[in-house]
């Protein structure tokens, strides 16, 4: 049993199971702050995980990383046999401790990926505010171009986004290298 | 656009460094922070999740009340035209802000609890937001783990002997962040400009123009550092952070500034400011003088004395 207690939010000490019933209205014991609490399932459930069988005879096939255990389901990826202690589930596949680590290295499956670059806000960043500034557009305005070809099948983030960052960063680049072009043609014919 | 099989369940709870965000996906809950330019995402699969607690609280529309009172009281007493827009204009703001803070409703602080931690929902840091947060995600979760009517957990509750997570759970021990040098910088940098200060009111406009602006600008920089990095410290420093921080903003507007900007606007006033005019000296009192100095010396020393016995508290 998990059974350990609900803590309320604003004070942290345990809810009493009166307050659980998620009803608005109610007020928290200890810091009379008004809670609202929501209960699943999961909170008496206990969870432990399946312990590994040992081989009962030679003929039985083992797992692969540990010789002693039987094996109970291959890997999806590498078909290496595997005990209960080395299966991972992950996004409905059954896979190895390597191949996880594989796939968390490519980035294969999206479910495990923790964190990702915009490089469209990047790239628009780099677009408006050296622009502030005006000379260092010299060198954002063309790395700006060139941040948005290098990127332009990156991945993006993992929620709706458009590349409209990209087509306005672009905007902005161009116009900041004609506006470099005008300048420098004006410097010449100013000169002659 | 990037398929997404996620469904959004809260606006952007914004900060100045990026924003949050909850986004329901098709067997867990992702919880996004983003910095701009790098997003980080958590995952809890709704078969995880124990209990979502929603408590009421955090009024900040008080404070921002207060803030624009003070700022009113400024903009009344002092008598630079420039000083008393300025105080006017952040008065403003912090009333505007109140306004928007109440009609956006009560804030909130969401706890998901899960077997092996608490974490805390930035995103929902509304009543408003959390009410329709529950409504979506409680199906949600019920359809994977099933739905058990409240009184049987209570029943399990009152059969098991309740013991605080605190107690029940070893806990690891606490990390002691060490505290950052920033007040010492601040109070020595206030220090250095008590000398500043009178080398630029006892000189001519040109060295005033030069020094005074960038000593205002650090000062106002370091101290808001100091301000935002006050949290580890004891009251008393953060009491005198408060005071010095204070004194740097009223001290443009009633003292140096003052006595150095007449000078200046004739400068500029002139149709054609030669170098005479900006050789000129500055006409500052021996009073102003001696009060815009005298406060940066006397908060650098009692600054830098409580930092130092805070230190030595502490045993670093």
């Amino acid at each position: 049993m998990t059974l350990q207690g609900i803590l309320c939010s604003a004070c942290l000490r345990p809810l009493p199971a009166e307050l659980w019933s998620g009803l608005e209205g109610q007020r928290c014991p200890d810091c009379s702050a008004p809670v609202l609490v929501k209960v699943f399932p999961a909170f008496a459930q206990s969870k432990i995980g399946s312990l590994p069988q040992p081989l009962a005879a030679d003929l039985e096939a083992s797992c692969f990383y540990h010789a002693q255990n039987r094996a109970s389901t291959p890997c999806d990826e590498c078909g290496r046999f595997l005990c209960s202690l080395c299966t991972l589930e992950i996004a409905g596949r059954t896979l190895c401790p390597i191949c996880f680590e594989a796939n968390l290295r490519g980035r294969k499956i999206q479910d495990l990926e923790s964190s990702r670059t915009m490089h469209d806000s990047i790239a628009l960043a780099l677009a408006i505010f050296p622009a502030f500034l005006i000379w260092p557009i010299l060198v954002t305005a063309p790395l700006t171009l060139f941040w948005i070809f290098r990127h332009w099948n990156s991945p993006r983030s993992i929620l709706p986004r458009t590349r409209v960052r990209f087509y306005f960063a672009g905007l902005i680049a161009l116009s900041e290298i004609g506006f470099i072009v005008v300048v420098i043609a004006a410097i010449f014919l100013v000169r002659r | 656009m990037t398929s997404s099989n996620y469904l959004r369940l809260s606006p952007k709870n914004r900060t100045f460094t990026g924003f949050s965000q909850a986004w329901l996906g098709s067997d867990h809950l992702l919880i996004v922070n983003s910095s701009r330019l790098v997003e980080r995402y958590q995952r809890f699969a709704f078969a995880d999740i124990q209990a979502i607690v929603v408590a009421e609280g955090g009024r900040r529309a008080i404070w921002q009340a207060a803030v624009a009172s003070v700022c009113f009281a400024f903009s009344m007493w002092v008598q630079f035209t420039f000083g008393k827009r300025f105080f006017a204009a952040i008065a403003l703001a912090a009333l505007l802000l109140a306004i928007l803070d109440i009609a956006r409703g009560p804030r909130c602080r969401c706890i998901l609890q899960t077997a092996v931690s608490g974490e805390r929902l930035y995103p929902i840091s509304r009543m408003r937001t959390a009410r329709s947060f529950l409504a979506i995600i409680t199906p949600a979760i019920e359809t994977v783990q099933g739905s058990v009517p409240v009184e049987d957990f209570a029943a399990q509750a009152a059969m098991t002997p309740q013991i605080a997570l605190a107690e029940s759970t070893a806990q690891p021990p606490a990390i002691e962040r060490p505290l950052g040098y920033t007040p010492e910088i601040l109070f020595g940098l206030l220090m250095l400009d008590s000398v500043l200060v009178f080398a630029a009111l006892r000189s001519t406009f040109t060295v005033a123009f030069g020094l005074l602006p960038t000593m205002y600008f650090a000062e106002f920089l370091i101290g808001i550092l100091a301000l935002v990095q006050s949290r580890t410290r004891s009251a008393t420093s953060a009491a005198v952070l408060i005071a010095a921080f204070l004194c740097i903003i009223i001290d443009p507007f009633a003292l140096s500034g003052v006595a150095a900007w007449p000078g200046v606007v004739a400068v500029f006033q002139q149709p054609s400011p030669d170098a005479a005019a900006w050789n000129n000296q500055i006409t500052a009192s021996s009073t102003t003088v001696f009060l815009a100095v005298g406060w940066r010396a006397a908060m650098a020393i009692t600054g830098l004395a409580v930092c130092h016995f805070e230190r030595t508290a502490k045993g670093e």
